[in-house]
């Protein structure tokens, strides 16, 4: 089980209270914690994660400053140079909403694939998450091709039947295709 | 007839079948799923309406898993937030000078108490140090965020009337949290700046040199106050104070500054310590050599002239000199010897 997760749910409600307290009265703290986990568990997978606890509450923290930075970076604030474009990148309204449900997205797959068994969520998250091939999953777990398959195959179904209890409806209900090129962004595809 | 016997074929478990369906989806994804494997599936998915209703579904949630991707952008978000990171040993990574193993020390206490206790105020006049290589991300009870790049020192004066920093030596990332009660300050022996809602850099140099980039928002900067003058000493009028926006930056050496406007790539190159990283593009290699220095506790000293002014491009992952002095050999064909005293000296290598 992931270090991060295990902390995140032991220390939750802390979690919280700092994300609300730096957050001010801007957005929603239970967006910037879910944000905050999202990216500490990344940092995790990537990379790994010493002493998770202080990481993830430093995670927490920064998120939610930045959130709020971000938030109150309006014209109306008068400290912001208007000449200055650099907050305006920054998309609100409907971009953000999307972000929104995206996150949410990525935060369904992601307790998901938390319930993998660690190789079946190894090998899952290598070919989902980082576009191996199952080739280099192979040699980079030292499995054949078809075990690599069969982890891959078994993490999808998972996953599949992990959201369906919880009553997710895929977005491309009834789209049999190939999905995204590896290294792809199926959300900026749905934006364009 | 015994139930061993019965045949159950002819009502296959719905769970074969979603599993029949999880390899294909998963197979089809791969870079050899060749025009037999269409045909067999094509079979596969004639067999029934369960069939293609399991596919279906699982193709649904694997195209949709493609979200995961993002987790990987995401770590990035997080990158610059995690300074636990640098502080693991890793091969070839200098020895820390005992004093500074002791700085070292107590900022971990700080940073990890702060981590562990996030407590909304804290006692005034903080002092927050970094060691050589190290870098610290501080946030303060209001909200600010300080990174401390290498060899940095500074305190923390927050009342309920002003938010003072003094920077004592190094470099120093700021995002002020807006609050137009309390002024922001940044005070340093070579000048002070005064934050109007922004996000800056200052870094010093010696005494009398100070940097300020500026990344967001605007600075009020001020050469040396007179806080920072030793009291009695009188000073000829000081120039006025410059206000810089966005994309600026100005240097005070003395009483002589220079404001520069710094493109969007110049700054980002400025500022991608943050990150762990230094980026050059095509600065000469004596001032390579004296930024990564900031780095290391190894003294790098360049021993032939004619290579003093080698423009150099790259970058450098803070706390890996080793690597760097490997491609300036590879790349630059400066050879980096070790002197008796431990030194690295740098030369052009022998044809």
């Amino acid at each position: 089980m992931s270090e991060i997760f295990r902390v995140f749910e032991k220390h939750r409600a802390a979690l919280r209270r700092v994300v609300r307290r730096h957050l001010g009265s801007q957005g929603d703290p239970d967006d910037v914690l879910q944000e905050a986990f999202l990216r500490a568990y990344g940092a995790e997978l990537k990379r790994g994660v010493e002493q998770p606890k202080a990481f993830l509450f430093q995670v927490a923290r920064n998120t939610a400053l930045g959130e709020r930075r971000r938030a109150s970076a309006s014209p109306m604030d008068g400290s912001v140079d208007p000449e200055s474009d650099g907050l305006s990148t920054h998309a609100v309204g409907a971009d953000a909403a999307d972000v929104l449900d995206g996150r949410r997205k990525l935060h369904a797959f992601t307790m998901a694939v938390l319930q993998l068994p660690p190789r079946c969520r190894r090998a899952f998250l290598l070919r989902r998450m980082e576009g191996l091939s199952y080739k280099q999953i192979a040699n980079r777990m030292g499995i054949s091709v078809s075990a690599a398959e069969k982890h891959v195959a078994n993490g999808l179904l998972r996953c599949h039947d992990y959201l369906t209890e919880r009553g997710y409806e895929p977005s491309e209900f009834g789209r049999p295709e190939r999905p995204a090129p590896a290294g792809g962004r199926p959300r900026s595809a749905d934006e364009a | 007839m015994s139930q061993g016997t019965r045949k159950v074929v002819d009502f296959p478990r719905r769970e074969a079948i979603e599993e029949e369906a999880a390899t294909w989806v998963v197979r089809r994804s791969g870079d050899e799923f060749g025009p037999e494997d269409e045909r067999a599936l094509a079979a596969w998915l004639a067999t029934s309406e369960r069939h293609r209703d399991a596919y279906q579904r699982l193709a649904a949630v694997w195209a949709d898993a493609a979200v995961l991707e993002e987790l990987d952008d995401l770590a990035d978000a997080a990158e610059p937030l995690a300074p636990e990171r640098r502080r693991s040993p890793s091969p070839g990574r200098w020895a820390l000078a005992a004093a500074a193993s002791v700085c070292l020390a107590i900022a971990s206490v700080l940073w990890l108490g702060e981590a562990e206790l996030p407590r909304a105020e804290r006692a005034a006049a903080q002092d927050y140090v970094t060691g050589v290589g190290e870098q610290r991300t501080v946030v303060l009870a209001d909200g600010s965020v300080l990174r401390l790049n290498t060899g940095t020192a500074l305190s923390v004066d927050l009342s309920s009337s002003l938010r003072r920093i003094r920077l004592h030596q190094g470099e120093a990332f700021f995002e002020v949290a807006p609050d137009r009660r309390r002024p922001f300050s940044v005070e340093s022996s070579a000048g002070s700046v005064r934050a109007l809602g922004t996000a800056f850099s200052a870094r010093l140099r010696g005494r009398e040199h100070l940097e300020v980039t500026v990344e967001e928002g605007r600075v009020r900067v001020d050469p040396a106050p007179p806080e920072a003058l030793p009291s009695g000493v009188s000073h000829a009028p000081l120039p006025e104070p410059i206000e810089l926006s966005a994309g600026s930056a100005v240097v005070f050496v003395g009483e002589e500054r220079k404001v520069e406007p710094v493109s969007e790539r110049e700054l980002s190159r400025r500022l991608s310590w943050r990150d762990g990283v230094v980026v050059f593009a095509g600065e000469p290699l004596r001032s390579v050599v004296e930024d990564v220095s900031r780095y290391t506790e190894l003294e790098i000293t360049i021993a032939d002239p004619s290579i003093e002014a080698l423009p150099i491009g790259g970058y450098f992952r803070i706390g890996e000199v080793e690597a760097l002095l490997e491609s300036l050999e590879l790349v630059f064909g400066i050879e980096a010897r070790r002197s008796d005293t431990g030194a690295i000296v740098l030369a052009r290598a022998a044809p």
